[in-house]
């Protein structure tokens, strides 16, 4: 299953469509570059950036952190942005991994907001199945549990294509990795969570600090 | 066994799970009044910069040949012939080279591998000083003009200088090679101090030089007068000693607090025992061979045992080692360098320190207009610089006081002429003496104070920039090293 959100297909629609994101995205890939670029004389113009990312940029920081949180981290991700607007490079691409990858930095400071954010997750998913047609909605604290677990770079990486709905190559860009960084992680990623709602046990164990490195 | 799928597609659902969606129109506002709050603070420091408002008002370029021209003739003319206490023999590198010879030197927390082209980033930590004991807004923008200045004097194209926090400061290079490019084109703050040497600097007994002058001591006469032949004061021979000595020496004091401190609270220092495994791994780290009989440093000097602790050399366990904290209020000065080109690396076995009370007659900032001349009579690259009034005074003083107890110390037939000590950061430079029957009264400050050596024109450029930036109110640490577009730092 998946879902098609702003606009825009996730991962598994564009490979069932055969669309790369680029052809979704063609005018926002050209002038992302040009308004960072033209903000550094006229810094006005900038606001068109955020016009267009906000959206994208808030979702991702709210799915991350929670509610509280997230407009404070969005606005300060549009700060840095801003600040940084001089040195834009990504002539081609759009600025939405750039954007996400100062989000991730944001986020990487407030580690503590992360976890509180999914473990209350895993007491909701908890209380109520998530998704009754799935049959693994029931596992969902187990999945969280894990997730909490994962090494602080995997969970990143995983949560950028998932939740911030960025293909492999733009997260690769946000995180500054290679793409081959990028699928290992995931693959990394996606085997433990299988394997902790096959094995639904352990779960007890106490979540030290959701950086264990396995 | 669930489908490879399932666990993301769960997560997918999960993730909207108590996010309500963004109030857009809210957070819209909020970013556009964040936005031209930085669009504000932007305009304000940068003065007909980059935004290109007001073309009529070069003021950068002003400001050097206004008042560089009546500095620079005085200081010339005045202070070199006439006293010749300050000219400091210097190599080109001297300062590059002193600058990383710590084995943990600026250590970035997160380093990143910048790109080969574009852009690098770097972000510094503003620490207090014990003249700005708090980083405050004022202190930060002063630094952020200082170092904007530093960056327009060398020439470097665009850069963009901002506080990014409320204790960092970020600057960014595009078209920069390399992070370590980047790095040394802004350079780090380079503090340049003046004590009074012989009131400061103790013997291997805890006591200072001056106080056993008087009963002519004769490890205290050897520090104050050299031991004879090349062995004058301040260089290695002349009542120095090594570097676990001089640390253990120093760690034993008691602290004191004092405006006139050149750092605020202890500095950790790591050691291996002679003989010791640790040592031995470091010396493999390092690509040396271990010294018999010698403790060797393994970290420091750092300001926090964090960082000491990252420090540690890989192979070394962190149970064989001894920490010692040095308190505020005193400092480890290396001795100064035989060859200023290949300085002595500070954990090196032959290195020699002195160790003295922290109380800087006179600092970084108390100089002006620090900058690349020319010595009138010979040619030679050199760097002049100005007193503040608070410096004139501060070296009329200082000159006076160690001018007196020249002509306390000296009994009939003898002259004990007293020095001062100049060093930058933790290196001394230079350990000049005042002629006390000369000037009794100490030297005025007026004509300013000179540099020269064997500089080239870039090198005593360089050093006149490090100054300028060495003026800055806060302490600079690097942080973070990243390129904006691929590895931002935070």
């Amino acid at each position: 299953m998946f879902r098609v959100r702003r606009g825009t297909l996730g991962e598994e629609g564009r490979e069932l469509f055969g669309l790369s994101r680029r052809c979704t995205r063609m005018e926002s890939v050209l002038s992302d570059a040009r308004i960072l670029g033209d903000s550094v004389s006229d810094p006005a113009i900038f606001s068109s950036l955020y016009e267009r990312h906000l959206g994208a940029v808030a979702s991702y920081v709210a799915r991350r952190t929670g509610p509280e949180l997230s407009e404070d981290l969005t606005a300060e991700v549009f700060v840095r942005a801003f600040r940084k607007r001089a040195v834009f490079r990504d002539d081609h691409g759009s600025a939405l991994p750039w954007l996400l990858g100062i989000a991730n930095n944001l986020i990487a400071d407030h580690r503590r907001a992360e976890r509180r954010r999914l473990r209350m997750l895993q007491r909701v998913a908890a209380a109520r199945p998530v998704s009754p047609e799935t049959s693994v909605g029931a596992l969902a604290p187990e999945l969280v549990g894990e997730l909490l677990r994962l090494p602080a770079a995997d969970r990143d990486t995983l949560l950028l294509v998932v939740w911030g709905e960025l293909s492999y190559a733009e997260a690769a860009t946000a995180l500054g990795v290679p793409i081959g960084t990028i699928r290992s992680r995931i693959a990394r990623a996606r085997q433990r969570l299988v394997a902790a709602i096959a094995q639904p046990f352990g779960s007890e164990e106490p979540i030290v600090n959701g950086e264990s490195h396995a | 066994m669930p489908d490879r799928d399932q666990p993301l597609d769960l997560l997918r659902e999960l993730g909207d799970v108590g996010a309500t969606p963004p109030r857009l129109e809210a957070l819209h506002a909020r970013v556009s009044s964040a936005i031209a709050e930085e669009i504000e603070r932007e305009s304000r420091p940068r003065r007909g910069g980059l935004s290109g408002s007001s073309p009529g008002r070069s003021t950068s370029g002003r400001l050097g040949g206004a008042r560089r021209r009546p500095g620079f003739t005085r200081l010339a003319g005045g202070l070199v012939p006439a006293v010749g206490v300050l000219v400091v023999a210097l190599v080109v590198g001297v300062f590059l080279g002193l600058r990383g010879s710590g084995p943990t030197s600026t250590t970035p927390s997160h380093s990143s591998v910048a790109p080969s082209h574009g852009s690098v980033e770097l972000v510094y930590l503003a620490e207090p000083t014990p003249q700005s004991p708090t980083v405050t807004r004022g202190a930060l923008d002063r630094t952020v003009q200082t170092m904007q200045a530093r960056l327009r004097a060398l020439g470097i194209g665009p850069t963009h200088v901002s506080v990014s926090g409320p204790n960092e400061i970020t600057v960014i290079l595009p078209n920069v090679r390399s992070t370590a490019e980047a790095e040394r084109e802004v350079g780090t703050t380079a503090q340049l101090s003046f004590y009074d040497w012989e009131a400061n600097v103790m013997t291997s007994n805890g006591k200072t030089v001056a106080s056993q002058l008087q009963s002519q001591d004769p490890t205290a006469l050897t520090i104050s007068q050299g031991a004879g032949g090349n062995s004058a004061p301040g260089n290695p021979g002349s009542g120095s000693m090594g570097l676990y000595q001089a640390v253990e020496l120093a760690a034993k004091q008691r602290g004191w607090l004092s405006s006139a401190n050149s750092r605020i609270g202890p500095q950790y220092w790591m050691f291996g025992a002679p003989g010791s495994a640790a040592c031995a791994a470091a010396a493999r780290a390092q690509g040396v061979a271990p010294v018999a009989g010698q403790h060797c440093l393994l970290s420091g000097p750092d300001d926090n045992l964090t960082d000491l602790r990252s420090g540690l050399p890989s192979g070394v366990s962190a149970s064989e080692v001894q920490i010692l904290s040095v308190p505020g209020g005193w400092v480890v000065l290396q001795a100064i360098p035989a060859n200023f080109s290949h300085p002595t690396p500070i954990g090196a076995p032959n290195a020699q320190f002195f160790v003295l009370k922290d109380n800087i007659a006179l600092r970084g900032s108390d100089i002006t207009n620090p900058q690349q001349t020319k010595d009138p009579n010979t040619g030679a690259p050199d760097v002049t610089f100005g007193f503040s009034s608070k410096g004139k005074k501060a070296f009329q003083n200082v000159t006076a006081q160690i001018a007196r107890r020249g002509s306390l110390v000296s009994r009939l037939g003898q002259s004990l002429n007293q020095h001062f000590a100049v060093t930058l950061d933790n290196q001394l430079i230079t350990v000049p003496f005042i002629d006390y029957k000369q000037y009794p009264d100490g030297i005025n400050g007026d004509n300013g104070g000179d540099i020269s050596g064997s500089f080239t024109t870039t090198s005593a450029q360089d050093l006149a920039n490090e100054l300028r930036l060495g003026a800055a109110p806060l302490n600079l640490k690097l942080i973070c090293e990243g390129a904006p577009a691929t590895t931002p730092c935070l």
